[in-house]
């Protein structure tokens, strides 16, 4: 096995049996497939997002990469080595980072709690205490005051950037980060993006990113990969997957008024109308569903100019990231 | 070797922030080992008196008790330690990252007692020392030197023997660790701290040499109550340590378990 990836996860399957009680005595098990054969590849200096709906195996995914759960069948490998086989030495290649809120010991400080995972990681010395002070910097919690203050003091938002910066205290070829910037303030979260992708473009680090944020996903990671109930649906660059769902465009109109029959005027002409209350400016919001609104726009204007309708505003928007989510995954059911 | 170090170095930290950074824990270290002391004589003079206790046992209540909770004191750290740690960590989320990490869990279990149990050495020293040398004289700080010393023993033979019942009972899944809760008190009726163990009978004699730290407070007492021969003391340390040798079979055994069993379900993040 080559290492041609950073990441690479072949037919990834983990069922979870659990237990449900029925009042003292009575249980059954439950069998939850979490994985269902997820196949998922991430080069070098590549950040990669892994997005799904929740319950879809983005973390699971993340604990098996990170040797923290054993998968039923398939094969992972970081770095080359097995995550089943080698897990000492996957151990060795990544930084990790999963649920920012805990993960480091409270009556410490922020400094003391890189230095205590430092000495878990085999660090030591001087060494250890120069590349706890770079790594307090580069994540900025020098600035705010988090190097020396107790951790059970600290915000979400530092607590995020330290557990970065133990992520990244072994410099770490590979990052594994789940949901890096949930429930941070924005100063953090623009922190950590920026960081995340300096680390995959300029130092050449593999991650692999969940978040649920699709703005952000946009911005950082150079590819996606959607996952929904343990399998891979949908991959590719975020401009890729957008051309992949059917192309579904939106014509957008601010209307000064809207009398009864309009929207049903306009239904008539065949055209999927739904209408979107007033906007902050007291404008009435309609939008037209359809795959040519250059070719609608025209028929649209004549019946509302016929109603005495006067269009404020009209624009065209285009498919985002949300759609392709809602698109692939379960959220279009809802 | 050095890897060892280093993560005593890490759990210092560690006990450093917990005892230092709680004036009520410091406090309490300090206070503990007279508490118990009072609380024990206290207990004593209610149901006889000084006279039929040195008659009975061979030595003075006060040096003998005294000893008593200084061994436990600073034994049931390691316990303590071992045991709660998996609770602790996964409760500060912390697992995750212990886990992940390179090191080995069988070298990282060791090195968890070490700070506290030489903290609490330390400061059980402070109250035993003078208790003996008040009592009787140089000779008295001599034993009480000779106790400090064979406590260190204790508490490093208890170690293997604390991680394979600690981490074997979180391996079993579910509940099960809630057992810690039973198993403390059964160490301490089993080490004899309270009572001399050389006047049980020989099958719960035998049995409880089983665990390591028993023989050491045997030995304790024995320079105690002055019956303390060369072959009274060096055979059972010798015991002692070579059952704690033995006992990092299971240990090595429990803590591989305990990791396959959290990696099949999932360490909970």
């Amino acid at each position: 096995m080559g290492a041609s990836y950073a990441i690479e996860a072949r037919g990834l399957v983990k069922k979870y049996v659990t237990k449900k009680r029925f009042g003292m005595f009575r249980s059954r098990t439950e069998v939850v497939e979490a994985l269902k054969g997820v196949n998922l590849r991430v080069r070098y200096g590549e950040v990669v997002g892994l997005l799904g709906p929740n319950g879809a195996g983005k973390t699971t995914t993340i604990k098996v990469l990170s040797t923290l759960l054993l998968p039923d069948s398939g094969e992972a490998y970081v770095c080359g080595y097995d995550v089943v086989r080698e897990a000492q030495k996957v151990r060795r290649v990544i930084g990790i980072m999963i649920s920012v809120e805990k993960g480091f010991y409270g009556r410490l400080t922020g400094r003391e709690n890189i230095i205590y995972f430092g000495y878990l990681y085999g660090l030591e010395g001087r060494e250890l205490v120069r590349r706890a002070s770079y790594l307090l910097d580069l994540v900025g919690l020098s600035e705010l005051g988090g190097s020396d203050r107790l951790y059970e003091e600290f915000s979400l938002g530092m607590k995020a950037r330290l557990a970065l910066a133990r992520a990244l205290l072994k410099d770490p070829p590979v990052l594994l980060l789940d949901e890096p910037t949930l429930g941070l303030d924005i100063p953090s979260a623009r922190r950590i993006r920026s960081l995340v992708k300096d680390l995959a473009h300029r130092e050449g680090k593999a991650i692999l990113y969940t978040s649920h944020n699709m703005l952000e996903v946009e911005q950082v990671c150079d590819r996606i990969v959607l996952i929904d109930r343990g399998v891979v649906v949908a991959e590719g660059s975020p401009d890729e997957l957008k051309s992949k769902i059917p192309s579904v465009r939106t014509l957008e109109l601010h209307l000064s008024s809207l009398p009864n029959g309009v929207v049903d005027d306009l239904r008539k002409l065949g055209l999927d109308v739904r209408e979107y209350g007033q906007s902050p400016e007291g404008l009435y919001v309609i939008k037209v569903l359809t795959r040519r609104p250059e070719e609608i726009v025209d028929d649209v204007v004549r019946v509302l100019s016929f109603r005495g309708v006067e269009v404020s505003r009209l624009r065209i928007e285009e498919p985002t990231l949300e759609d392709v989510f809602m698109y692939f995954t379960r959220g279009a059911e809802a | 070797m050095r890897a060892f170090l280093g993560l005593v170095k890490a759990e210092m930290l560690l006990v450093y922030a917990e005892v230092f950074r709680r004036k009520s824990i410091l406090f309490m270290s300090i206070l503990w080992p007279y508490v118990m002391t009072a609380f024990m004589l206290a207990l004593g003079y209610a149901a006889g008196s000084p006279e039929v206790f040195l008659r009975r046992v061979g030595a003075s209540p006060v040096l003998f008790l005294a000893t008593a909770s200084y061994v436990l004191f600073s034994t049931l750290t390691v316990v303590d330690d071992v045991m709660w740690r998996p609770v602790y960590d996964e409760n500060a989320g912390a697992l995750p990252y212990i886990v992940s990490s390179p090191i080995s869990t069988v070298l990282h279990y060791a090195a968890i007692p070490v700070p506290r149990f030489t903290l609490s050495l330390v400061l059980g020293a402070t109250f035993l020392l003078p208790v003996f040398t008040l009592q009787e004289g140089l000779d008295g700080l001599l034993s009480g030197l000779i106790v400090v010393a064979i406590s260190v023993v204790a508490a490093l033979t208890f170690i293997p023997v604390a991680v394979a019942v600690g981490l074997g009972l979180y391996s079993l899944g579910g509940e099960s660790w809630r057992a810690i809760n039973v198993i403390r008190p059964l160490f301490l009726v089993a080490m004899g701290v309270y009572y001399p163990r050389w006047m049980l009978s020989k099958v719960a004699y035998a049995l409880t040499a089983l665990l390591p730290p028993a023989n050491c407070v045997e030995v304790a007492q024995r320079v105690v109550v002055g019956l303390g021969k060369l072959n009274e003391v060096l055979l059972p340390l010798t015991l002692a340590v070579v059952l704690a040798i033995l006992q990092m079979y299971p240990m090595r055994r429990s803590a591989r378990r305990w990791e396959v069993t959290k990696l099949r379900e999932g360490v909970r993040v």
